[in-house]
């Protein structure tokens, strides 16, 4: 039997009834795994995960799933030496990170 | 350049914060096994809890400085289910959290899980908030 989280959905449902993902582009900073990433992407437009652990980052590239691939970008990076460019985001999730 | 200070810059100007983070309270431990729940007791994250409150005093300084205004907010249990306690210690240490439970704790979920199978689930409070990015003053 695997690690499993938050098998009834509480935790997206929860950030669902906060924020709507809705063709959003979203930035979020400790996405360690992906997995609160994937509660949320489908909705979202665009995704960018940072994450500083890059085991974690290799974790949530290999993890994510195939119709989420063309919309969602890991990054092994510290929110801090992060820079977009021009890039700006609707929504910064800042999840488990303090 | 802080992370909060960052995430500002990032953000569009009618952009939002979503904070999504443990509630400055110990985890409860329980074995769920045949339909039954055995609550073991909490664990001692007291070091834990000083740093969420520091964190959050940094982000109602944000608040209090115009940057961000709190929209809404929620709270929730976070449940994470492991098979015996080697995983939980694995998962942990892996993810750098201190695991400080009591070795009558562990030797129950031991003898719970051995003896009759099921998992170990750790139930963790959580507080999410959304708030709203609000431009910087001159």
């Amino acid at each position: 039997m695997p690690v499993s989280f938050d098998r009834n959905g509480v935790e997206t449902a929860a950030i669902h009834d906060l924020v709507n993902f809705t063709g959003k582009k979203v930035l979020e900073v400790g996405c360690g795994d992906g997995r609160l990433t994937w509660g949320y992407a489908r909705t979202a437009d665009e995704v960018v995960g940072l994450d500083v652990n890059e085991k974690k980052i290799k974790a949530a590239v290999a993890g994510c799933p195939q119709e989420l691939r063309p919309k969602v970008r890991f990054k092994a990076a510290d929110i801090s030496g992060f820079h977009p460019g021009d890039e700006s985001f609707d929504i910064a999730i800042l999840s488990y990170s303090l | 350049m802080n992370a909060l200070r960052r995430i500002h810059e990032c953000l569009r100007a009618d952009g939002t914060l979503l904070d999504v983070h443990p509630q400055p309270e110990n985890s409860q431990i329980e074995i769920w096994q045949d339909g039954l729940i055995h609550s073991l007791g909490e664990i001692d994250q007291k070091e834990d809890h000083e740093e969420i409150e520091s964190a959050r005093v940094h982000l109602r300084s944000f608040e209090q400085r115009g940057l961000f205004a709190k929209d809404r907010r929620c709270f929730f249990e976070l449940l994470e289910h492991h098979p015996n306690v080697e995983s939980w210690h694995e998962r942990w240490a892996e993810e750098g959290y201190r695991l400080v439970a009591t070795p009558e704790l562990l030797k129950s979920a031991n003898d719970l899980l051995t003896s009759g199978g099921g998992e170990l689930v750790i139930r963790e409070p959580v507080r999410a908030t959304s708030l709203r990015r609000l431009p910087e003053k001159d």
